[in-house]
């Protein structure tokens, strides 16, 4: 008998999506899982505006990660324009996507992906026995978010980020007091990784995968020229184009990814299995006692990747406020932009895998055209994978329920079906 | 005594940006108030030192479009399938009221909307609710002054 197992909203993502099966007995005939956020067209809406405008409007792509997308936007217009910047902007930037990583994990971990491993239906239902966890998890994503305010004037949607620099960069003062609450945040991190780490995490969606991440250079971090591939392949951001291969499905307004034929994985985990090396400090010592438990195969445990890396981005971004710190902030850092015709491509680690961003300029410097891929989209066909292998594991089980199984997997992936919109629907209680 | 005027909303998306036309009017006025975008974090990192938090954003009760309303957040509940934040603005207040332990008097302003698509322009009917806003705003400030005072 052919059925359809039907996941119609997948809640705690962001943005709309669903995830629908065909089932024929024990067999899985079709797995979907559906986007259905209206397209936004902002490569569209870039044409014509000017490079300086760039990094307020691709902001807006979303609420939970514009830092990155603005890094990875004047990366490439500054590449476009044949613009180096200097040691400090690096840092800054450096610092810009750290706070982005410790407020978009902290949500993720604490409030979205939490309750599943806790049996609750949500954050608030939660909140009544797991006080603490939920505090220090907010008070990690306030660290985040209170750094993201001081370094781009607003804790999300940032308007001081600009191809050449900062128009306003932070006193020593203030980063001082950022690191003082960056330190007393990291107990949220520790907790997120002792959490992770001893809750049990489900094995059905088990199966080799493919990882793809930013190689960020001898440290480990969020931005750089290359991307790895678990083939052991090294390609320039400028090949862009051959890793994603992104085709249109009927189903969805999110192109899917693929190479070599595969689907592949980018995020915490991809970077972890790529780059984990690299870590240092607590991190690097959470990682190699938790290696066994950190399945690669099991997508799952994107969670527990993510729990290390918040660890690994609190410290790394009080280490760069040190370094700020002992070499001097310079108030007036930008750069100077003579605008000309160029193209640049550039890669950043989003919290929830690789972003792209490739921009052609006029001799004016206003955009002709623009390309942005984002993690989620690169991820959606190896959802799909997972949501089927689970799906079928499940069946020959004779698992009946299989709604919130598949959900979870989606869920660990951290989908970012970016929202602009944010209507509230209510419902009066009295 | 402080208080925050928090204005949600997306500039591309319509009847959904009522919340940022609502913010440059009050800021005009010389009102303290932030113009959050489409997340609550703004609120997350101040919410130690306010008292008084409003909330301003397009809120779907099914009614007429361009209608006003103001609720207690005790008052109202999210249905979860409608939102499209991660975690509901509604639900995500709870939890910080909760966790925090702050006591603090937490209003809804809301404006029904037209027409939540991708556009830069709010719908007159939901333009015209705009000062209907800001007095409802600025009724609550004076009240809660007034009561703290």
């Amino acid at each position: 008998m052919v059925r359809e197992i039907v996941v119609e909203h997948v809640a705690r993502i962001e943005g709309h999506g669903a995830i629908k099966v065909l089932v024929d007995g024990d067999k899985v005939k079709e797995v979907k899982f559906e986007v259905f956020e209206g397209p936004r067209f902002i490569e569209r809406i870039l044409v014509g505006r000017t490079y300086y405008e760039v990094p307020d409007i691709v902001a807006r792509i979303c609420s939970i990660c514009p830092d990155p997308h603005q890094v990875a936007a004047v990366r490439a217009l500054e590449k476009a324009l044949g613009v180096a910047v200097d040691w400090q902007i690096e840092m800054l930037r450096e610092l810009q996507l750290l706070a982005d990583v410790i407020s978009s994990h902290a949500l993720h971990l604490y409030l979205l992906a939490l309750p599943d491993y806790l049996g609750y239906p949500d954050a608030l239902s939660m909140v009544d026995k797991y006080g603490r966890e939920v505090k220090l998890g907010l008070q990690l994503k306030r660290a985040g978010n209170t750094l993201k305010e001081l370094l781009t004037g607003r804790s999300i949607h940032g308007c001081t980020v600009k191809p050449g620099g900062y128009t306003k960069v932070p006193s020593p003062s203030e980063l001082e007091k950022l690191a003082d609450m960056l330190r007393q945040s990291m107990e949220g991190a520790v907790l997120a990784v002792k959490l992770f780490s001893s809750l049990k995490c489900p094995d059905f969606a088990r199966d080799e995968n493919m990882f793809m991440a930013v190689d960020p250079g001898s440290v480990y971090g969020f931005s750089g020229n290359h991307i790895l591939v678990s083939t052991g392949e090294r390609y320039p951001v400028e090949d862009y184009k051959k890793l994603t291969n992104e085709v249109t499905v009927p189903h969805s307004t999110a192109k899917h990814s693929y190479y070599n034929g595969k689907s592949f994985m980018v995020g915490a985990l991809a970077r972890i299995a790529l780059n984990g090396k690299k870590l240092k400090g607590q991190a690097v010592d959470m990682l190699r006692e938790l290696e066994p438990k950190l399945d690669l195969a099991n997508p799952l445990t994107n969670n527990l990747a993510q729990a290390i890396e918040a660890v690994y981005a609190v410290e790394r971004a009080i280490e760069v406020i040190d370094e700020l710190l002992d070499k001097g902030l310079k108030q007036e850092v930008m750069i100077e932009i003579k605008p000309k015709k160029g193209i640049g491509v550039s890669a950043v680690e989003a919290p929830r895998g690789i972003l792209y961003h490739c921009y052609e300029l006029d001799d004016e410097g206003r955009v002709v055209k623009a390309d942005i891929i984002t993690p989620t989209a690169q991820n959606v066909a190896n959802i799909e994978k997972y949501i089927k292998i689970t799906a079928e594991r499940l069946l020959l089980k004779g698992e009946e329920k299989l709604e919130l199984p598949l959900e979870l997997v989606v869920r660990a992936y951290d989908p970012c079906i970016s929202c602009s919109a944010h209507l509230v629907k209510v419902v009066k209680l009295r | 005594m402080k208080y925050l005027i928090a204005c949600l909303g997306s500039p591309l998306m319509g009847d959904d940006s009522i919340g940022l036309a609502v913010a440059h009017e009050l800021a005009k006025r010389g009102y303290e108030v932030v113009a959050c975008g489409s997340d609550l974090s703004p609120v997350l990192t101040r919410m130690e030192d306010i008292d008084l938090l409003i909330v301003v954003d397009a809120i779907d009760l099914g009614a007429k479009p361009g209608s006003v309303f103001v609720l207690k957040l005790e008052e109202v509940n999210e249905v979860p399938a409608r939102t499209s934040h991660t975690i509901g603005v509604i639900s995500m207040l709870k939890i910080m009221m909760k966790v925090f332990q702050k006591p603090m008097d937490t209003y809804l302003v809301g404006v029904q909307p037209e027409r939540v698509k991708h556009s830069t322009e709010l719908t007159p009917k939901v333009r015209l609710a705009i000062n209907e806003v800001v007095v409802k705003v600025e009724e609550l400030i004076k009240e809660f002054q007034e009561n703290k005072s």
